[in-house]
């Protein structure tokens, strides 16, 4: 019998899908009847969507023009030592 | 910002050297480039391989066979300069270590008592839905924060495989970590988030 805490662990296998066969219907048969488990994965499953529905980090403005100066930069120096 | 139907069309963009579609791809990929090699090298001399990683990408570019995505391909790129930057010092890569993953647990033992049922089980949230976390500044902040405080393994692999949807085959080979070994810090990560939400909710009730 899988006990509350080691729901806890295998809450990303079983959103995710990677529960085997036999194990996914231990958690089930858990989470069927432990109300406090059916929560904190539900929560997890909220806590997932969440962190998915965030944007990506963008470098700021001047660090993007900085970069985008520096590679063509590059670029062109490259160009021009191809045509010597 | 420009968008591109699709990414040969962006390819063909940057082999013609135009200044849009490399802002496109510092813009969208830079972050994630950061974040492998702080992952590899640690955050000193994270920016040189950013850097000779870009070195590389340009002259590499031609030889693109598209087999993957060019993130993918770009990150990989990073990976490989951090990895190769590391032998030249003679360091040893460490992240894949055992050692790192020390216990399985990831929420605090004391959350749970000796028989392994909840000592306090979890609580009810007044903000309980993905969208409307998202629309709350503060648990917007929160969450943020905590990716931001994480060991900078799983910030790469929370950041590339939930918020830049990589696949987790592609993060274990950029990040030189076994499959089992990110699913574990996959995890952790996903589980000090929940803490971090879980501590806020109903806080901005409470100063109401």
């Amino acid at each position: 019998m899988l006990s509350c805490k080691d729901i806890s662990h295998l809450t990303s296998e079983l959103l995710d899908n990677k529960l085997s066969f036999s194990m996914r219907v231990k958690v089930k048969l858990h989470l069927f009847m432990c109300h406090s488990c059916r929560k904190f994965v539900e929560q997890m499953r909220t806590t997932v969507d969440t962190v998915k529905g965030l944007k990506p980090k963008q470098p700021k403005e001047d660090e993007v023009n900085q970069q985008v100066e520096k590679i063509i930069s590059t670029i062109k120096e490259l160009d021009s030592a191809k045509h010597k | 910002m420009t968008n591109y139907p699709n990414e040969q069309a962006l390819i063909t963009q940057l082999l013609k050297g135009d200044e849009q579609a490399y802002r496109y791809i510092v813009k969208n990929y830079q972050s994630s480039m950061q974040y492998v090699a702080r992952s590899i090298v640690g955050t000193a001399i994270a920016d040189e391989i950013v850097q000779d990683a870009w070195l590389s990408v340009i002259k590499a570019l031609p030889k693109f066979e598209g087999r993957s995505s060019l993130k993918t391909w770009i990150l990989r790129i990073v990976s490989n300069s951090a990895k190769s930057r590391l032998r030249k010092e003679s360091r040893q890569f460490a992240a894949g270590d055992a050692a790192d993953l020390e216990i399985l647990s990831s929420l605090p033992s004391e959350k749970f008592n000796d028989n392994g049922s909840w000592a306090t089980p979890p609580k009810h949230w007044d903000i309980a839905s993905p969208e409307a976390l998202i629309a709350s500044e503060e648990l917007n902040n929160v969450v943020h924060r905590t990716i931001n405080k994480l060991p900078t393994l799983q910030q790469s692999i929370v950041t590339l495989r939930e918020m830049e949807g990589l696949e987790m085959e592609d993060i274990c080979k950029i990040l030189e970590i076994s499959e089992s070994n990110s699913r574990v810090l996959l995890h952790r990560a996903r589980t000090k988030i929940w803490q971090a939400i879980d501590k806020h909710q109903g806080k901005e009730n409470v100063e109401l």
